[in-house]
């Protein structure tokens, strides 16, 4: 399945780019994901856990499988405040 | 109400928005930019955010203040875009019946926000350096 992805802060400045869309195999996790960005962007790769995931707004976890057609976001650890 | 602004946020807007006959307490968290992170001198703050999650996030922060504290309103507003020093990134008020309840739950909207909504800042350094900053000191 082909999935849109949203960036943001630190990660979008390393993609160029606030969105960019991925070839995943159906029932991927959110760690797939990840290894696939972080492939493609060895620069993201930063220590196990840096990168948060979300889907259609709520936080996804490594273990938790991607839906298809649902938003997708990868981000640094939060500081708004 | 729930914002994300590009605008000054008016502390006062908030405070007449949890206002309410009930209230015997309004307490309100306003974080300001500083202008010295450790040794490092800030000229202003640039922040981001994924707006309908933030939003989402407020919401539900919103939410859950209410099932956690006897309180009778609150109202969180988050700047985003460049903030100078000195200027609001986030207002929260919240009114409640007495002080105690106000104040605590103020304090837990504002620790809450901090881990949860997705907004990221960074740092524009009077040097020319620029950072974006972690709310967890682990990973700065």
């Amino acid at each position: 399945m082909n999935v849109r992805v949203l960036l943001f802060a630190h990660l979008k400045e390393i993609a160029g780019e606030s969105e960019i869309s991925l070839e995943l195999d159906a029932e991927a996790t959110g760690a797939t994901l990840l290894k696939k960005l972080t492939e493609l962007y060895p620069a993201a790769d930063a220590q196990k856990g840096y990168l948060r995931l979300s889907m259609d707004g709520e936080y996804l976890s490594e273990d938790g499988t991607i839906v298809p057609d649902s938003e997708i976001a990868v981000f640094p650890p939060v500081s708004g405040g | 109400m729930f914002e994300i602004t590009e605008k000054t946020i008016d502390p006062n807007e908030l405070v007449a928005k949890v206002d309410s006959a009930r209230a015997g307490a309004i307490s309100t968290f306003i974080g300001v930019t500083r202008n010295f992170t450790g040794d490092f001198h800030v000229d202003y703050l640039f922040y981001e955010a994924y707006h309908e999650m933030a939003i989402k996030m407020m919401k539900r922060i919103g939410e859950q203040t209410l099932e956690k504290f006897p309180i009778e309103k609150i109202a969180i507003s988050h700047r985003i875009g460049r903030v100078n020093i000195g200027e609001a990134s986030v207002v929260i008020a919240v009114s409640a019946s007495h002080r105690a309840e106000a104040i605590e739950a103020c304090h837990y909207a504002i620790d809450t926000l901090k881990e949860l909504v997705p907004i990221w800042k960074k740092e524009f350094m009077v040097d020319g350096d620029q950072k974006w900053i972690a709310n967890d000191p682990k990973w700065n």
